[in-house]
């Protein structure tokens, strides 16, 4: 329950802030004056952590589905002058959605550069360091006259950086990393961070641990905020998605439609049966679909595809 | 209960009359019975938050108040669950959604219906477009009429009632 008035007043301005976030989510100015009203009392941090709450009970539902039943019941009432209004819009950019993954205080949509499901793109940062995002990520760029930062988000960046005497760091949802060498890569997975050395070193600091640790080249390594996880040399291939192609060599099919699914929206799974069948190959990841066939046509397997969006791999 | 409970006092004195009242309002004995049985539950968690029952003035205009509200809130839960099956027939064959999913996707769907229940039409419309279906600002205010400063108006009113409702009804 609110308990008292500054609370009270928090989530009013937290709801203000929220609604005029949603208007101008690319706004530099509002977001920055955001941050410092959020930063300002521990009542203003607890007003905004109840919209990722609310995010969690409301922002999964299946969009057209839900709206649909709040089109024929919560919004009937509203009598007869109102038009035919709602069907069939396009959906748009859905630049405010509530379905952010909010680790942090800020929510994905609001980071400065993101890609969509499906998208990559590169970047070239003002100090030359060339950035490449892949599906469903969100990065902001924090650079000044000391430091050059990247806050990563959600998803993963692939990053091979400029000369420069500043330092460069990356941090996530569990520490900080900071670059030795010129190009690694850095993933957000649920509750982990995972961090590839292709070049040189980087130092992997989890948030809460005492020491950084050195990641040398041909390295990658996992880790929560307390310490590092898992230590592995990096498989082949594993670069290759900075340039659109996934390279696997031996892996499980369900593995394989795992590391798929984050390039497409929907569903994109498999039968037990086959789901152990082993993967190897380089495909594309501009066109699951496209990639899709060419799996199936390698194995004892067919594609049973139901919608656009619920894909299963079943026996042959 | 304990003797000399409120709540007990407020059941054993009044809980016949409130089904008598509620079987007029209904004409079914057993709606009257679930809804009386519901008005008694809520007032028991009311009085958790906020102790009334023990000073109550009128304690037969009290219940009836709540009984109101309990019917209201049941025939909304109907709307939604009507609505739910109806959007739910008419999805193609292939919308495969497992029975945990449905489940939970009902129970959003009423809670939203909850959260944004006492809002004028415009600010619930206004939340709904730009949540659950991602539409711009401009795009709502040209579907509602209303100016985008509008917009931004109906949005914090719709947000504010959401988070006070989160805030009161945590999981």
């Amino acid at each position: 329950m609110v308990t008292n008035d500054a609370q009270r007043q928090a989530l009013r301005r937290a709801a203000e802030w929220f609604a005029h976030l949603c208007a101008n989510p690319d706004d530099p100015e509002l977001r920055t004056q955001w941050r410092l009203w959020h930063a300002r009392s521990t009542e203003h941090a607890w007003a905004w952590q109840q919209l990722t709450e609310l995010q969690a009970r409301i922002g999964n539902m299946p969009q057209q589905f839900a709206w649909e039943v709040m089109e024929k019941s919560t919004l009937r009432e509203s009598g007869p002058n109102r038009r035919t209004l709602l069907k069939g819009l396009l959906l748009g950019a859905g630049t405010c959605s509530l379905a952010w993954q909010g680790y942090d205080i800020a929510p994905k949509w609001m980071a400065e550069v993101k890609t969509r499901i499906g998208e990559q793109r590169q970047e070239t940062l003002s100090d030359g360091t060339l950035v490449v995002l892949d599906t469903d990520t969100a990065l902001d760029v924090i650079f000044n006259a000391s430091t050059r930062l990247l806050i990563l988000r959600a998803g993963e960046i692939h990053v091979t950086t400029g000369k420069d005497s500043r330092p460069f760091r990356v941090r996530s949802a569990q520490g900080e990393l900071r670059a030795l060498g010129t190009r690694f890569a850095v993933r957000q997975l649920d509750g982990l961070t995972r961090l590839s050395v292709y070049n040189h070193a980087v130092a992997a600091h989890p948030e809460k641990a005492a020491d950084e640790a050195v990641i040398e080249q041909g390295q990658s390594v996992t880790f929560d905020s307390q310490r590092l996880l898992v230590t592995r040399p990096l498989e082949r291939g594993e670069e290759a998605w900075a340039r659109g192609r996934l390279v696997v060599e031996g892996w499980r099919l369900d593995r394989l439609l795992g590391e798929l699914q984050r390039y497409r929206s929907g569903y994109l799974g498999c039968a037990p049966e086959v789901s152990h069948l082993r993967v190897s190959g380089s495909y594309s990841l501009s066109n699951i679909e496209v990639t899709l066939d060419t799996i199936a046509r390698s194995l004892p397997v067919r594609i049973q595809q139901r919608t656009r969006y619920w894909t299963r791999i079943l026996p042959a | 209960m304990p003797l000399g409970n409120p709540i007990a006092t407020l059941y054993n004195e009044h809980q016949p009359w409130l089904i008598n009242w509620l079987r007029k309002r209904t004409g079914c004995s057993q709606a009257a019975a679930d809804f009386a049985q519901d008005t008694f539950l809520r007032v028991l968690l009311a009085e958790r938050r906020e102790p009334v029952a023990a000073a109550l003035n009128e304690p037969r205009h009290f219940l009836v108040t709540i009984a109101k509200r309990v019917m209201i809130d049941s025939f909304r839960r109907q709307s939604v669950e009507r609505a739910y099956l109806e959007v739910l027939a008419e999805q193609p064959e292939s919308f495969a959604i497992s029975p945990e999913e449905q489940l939970s996707l009902l129970q959003s769907l009423l809670e939203l219906d909850r959260m944004l229940d006492g809002l004028g039409v415009k600010a619930k419309t206004a939340f709904l477009m730009s949540q659950i279906q991602g539409l711009t600002y401009p795009q709502i205010a040209e579907q509602l009429q209303v100016s985008a400063s509008s917009v931004t108006k109906y949005m914090a009113r719709a947000t504010e009632r959401c988070l006070l409702y989160i805030v009161d009804n945590p999981w």
